[in-house]
């Protein structure tokens, strides 16, 4: 066989088995279809992630060997969700592992198959993805791959894209700027749906531990403060020094207003804290550092940004007060 | 009935995958590749901040450079009047290419008169080496070009520097003392950098090597002619047991020669091309002139 088609081989050969073992009832079948399906999920970390597409090619091989084997692990957590009996071995069941084996794959095929900066866009889209599967089936599993690739999109966010970037290309800094506005943007679109499942766990609690470890039923703090951190982040490293402070200004007000806009008291107080930043970099840098005009420019905006803060806590004074 | 459908649709997709695959014409080598380039990229993103907060300067760059150069030209047999003029060439070739590089430091080329040596590698501080086995390999001025290009592009872009800040911290060496340093084993910097790093490398070298006026195909021809080597050379297992072998032994090279497929490349190299409008010049062709004198009188 073709080194690529044996990880398709044996997925098509462990859900024959996972039928057969379902259909006859026998466990030790379905046993030895999970290790064929695991050997498969392995596989395409030595052949077919490396199988870059070559001259002549319309389809990319690490798409269409990977995509059906990841299509097979979901089908068969499918048909592991409608089973009602008894785990497998002993306490433990395989059901959560194959839709983590499903996930992990379309991930990994983004991550050859995509270009180095935009993986964390292609990944912010598969969080997206996730959370309204969690959404739409209700099922716990794709909220926890969500957050953990939350959790991956700023470690390579910050690693690559901020720190990681050309020294010198500067298509690649503003190109850098643009892929993490897109990422940012994407994994905040899914902030109201989070707010949704907050509604949903509030009225059934998570129990796993996972769950309960990675805060699921307040996922809304992930998706809000993962694209806070990059863009603070991106502003501070990338941005023209004497801009800093005036972004970083821009950014607290949109924060608070935001926060003002979906009553959360933790977005708020990022705003203030960002505001509060703003203030002691002016005080400590800004006032003996910038040029004349771009001091001019960053004490007006924000001195406007203060007020117009000021003015919204005055006029909210109620609302404020019982979010505290 | 549902179930069912589903099943049907599900084997449909797989088969389809399945007969696409196995009608292929690919030499696909079973490796730990994947695994391999996903930790060296992220071992190099990790390290890239405190990097950046940690750099030497350039003139500590250079010294350290020029030692560790010095000390790899004298292990070398002496040169030949061919190697000699080789060389020449290929200093005039470096030159014409590292005018158009950002840091302008004094880069300089040398010649390993090996004809084994299928490989380039550039040392920190300026100093780019070629073996005569990769020389042998190319068929035009600009196909060097290219090769040199890309080997100053891990000079100027740090990366070779940056190798010496990991390699100073993981042997506890201290920077400041050129002679320690030194003491950096010469497979370092041939064992090629990160993924990342050859792709920034090769956009970048393809870059300068246009702007000294050589023709982008070179790089073309070049890539296609590593493509080439590599089905080659590549030794594809024919068993389960030679698969596991292959992946054991390809694992632990591979952790240090994390280069991107030529297919990769070559496809970057056409982007690059068509994103640049690069204006297409014919190849030209090398020519080395040297004389032999008896010494007699």
């Amino acid at each position: 066989m073709q080194p690529i088609s044996v990880a398709v081989g044996l997925a098509v050969f462990g859900l024959v088995l996972f039928e057969l073992g379902t259909w006859w009832q026998q466990k030790q079948i379905r046993l030895q279809a999970y290790t064929a399906l695991t050997a498969a999920f392995a596989r395409i970390f030595f052949v077919n992630l490396t199988a870059a597409t070559l001259p002549g090619e319309t389809l990319s091989p690490r798409i269409y060997t990977a995509v059906p084997i990841a299509l097979i692990l979901f089908f068969v957590w499918a048909q592991l969700q409608s089973d009602k009996s008894t785990p497998e071995i002993g306490r433990w069941s395989p059901r959560d592992l194959i839709a983590y084996f499903g996930t992990v794959c379309i991930a990994a095929v983004l991550y050859f198959e995509t270009s180095v900066e935009w993986i964390v866009v292609a990944w912010a889209a598969l969080a997206l993805l996730l959370v309204i599967a969690t959404w739409a089936l209700d099922k716990e599993v794709f909220l926890q791959q969500a957050v953990l690739l939350s959790v991956g999109i700023v470690g390579r966010g910050i690693a690559h894209n901020i720190f990681g970037g050309s020294y010198f290309s500067s298509d690649g800094w503003r190109g850098n700027f643009a892929v993490l506005s897109i990422t940012s943007a994407i994994l905040l679109t899914a902030l109201p749906i989070t707010f949704r499942l907050r509604k949903r766990y509030t009225e059934h609690p998570i129990e796993s531990f996972l769950g309960c470890a990675l805060g699921l039923k307040r996922t809304e703090q992930w998706f809000f403060f993962a694209p806070a951190a990059l863009i603070t982040i991106i502003i501070a490293v990338k941005m023209n020094p004497e801009m800093v402070t005036l972004s970083w200004g821009i950014e607290g007000v949109v924060v608070i207003l935001l926060g003002l806009l979906v009553s959360q008291r933790s977005y708020r107080i990022t705003g203030l804290f960002l505001l509060l930043l703003c203030v002691g970099k002016i005080v400590c840098l800004d006032a003996w550092r910038l040029s004349d005009t771009n001091r001019y420019i960053t004490f007006i905006a924000l001195g406007g940004s203060l007020t117009l803060v000021s003015w919204l806590y005055s006029k909210y004074r109620e609302t404020v007060r019982r979010l505290l | 009935m549902k179930h069912a459908t589903g099943l049907v649709v599900v084997l449909l997709v797989a088969g389809g995958a399945f007969y696409l695959a196995q009608h292929s014409k690919r030499h696909d080598a079973v490796n730990a590749n994947a695994v391999v380039d996903m930790a060296a990229d992220w071992q190099r993103d990790v390290t890239r901040a405190p990097m950046q907060f940690t750099r030497i300067s350039d003139e500590q760059e250079t010294q350290i450079g020029d030692e560790l150069a010095r000390k790899y030209v004298s292990a070398q047999p002496a040169q030949t009047p061919e190697t000699r003029a080789t060389e020449q060439y290929v200093k005039e070739v470096g030159g014409r290419v590292a005018v158009h590089a950002k840091r302008k430091l004094n880069y300089r080329f040398h010649l390993i008169g090996d004809a084994n040596l299928l490989n380039a590698f550039a040392l920190p501080g300026g100093h780019v080496f070629i073996g005569q086995g990769l020389l042998d390999q190319m068929t035009s001025e600009d196909e060097l070009a290219f090769v040199l290009g890309h080997e100053l592009e891990h000079i100027d872009h740090y990366h070779a520097v940056e190798r010496v800040q990991i390699e100073a911290k993981l042997k506890s060496l201290d920077l400041d003392i050129v002679t320690a340093i030194a003491e950096i084993p010469m497979s370092s910097w041939q064992a090629g950098y990160s993924k990342d790093q050859e792709f920034e490398a090769d956009r970048e070298g393809l870059r300068i090597a246009a702007a000294a006026g050589y023709s982008p195909q070179g790089a073309v021809t070049m890539t296609e002619r590593l493509g080439k080597l590599q089905r080659e050379y590549v030794i594809h297992a024919e068993t389960p047991t030679g698969e596991l072998s292959q992946v054991a032994i390809d694992g632990l090279i591979g952790y240090f020669r994390s280069h991107p497929l030529p297919s990769e490349r070559l496809a970057q190299v056409n982007a690059v091309i068509a994103q640049d409008h690069l204006q297409n010049r014919p190849l030209t062709h090398f020519h080395i002139e040297y004389e032999v004198t008896s010494g007699e009188r």
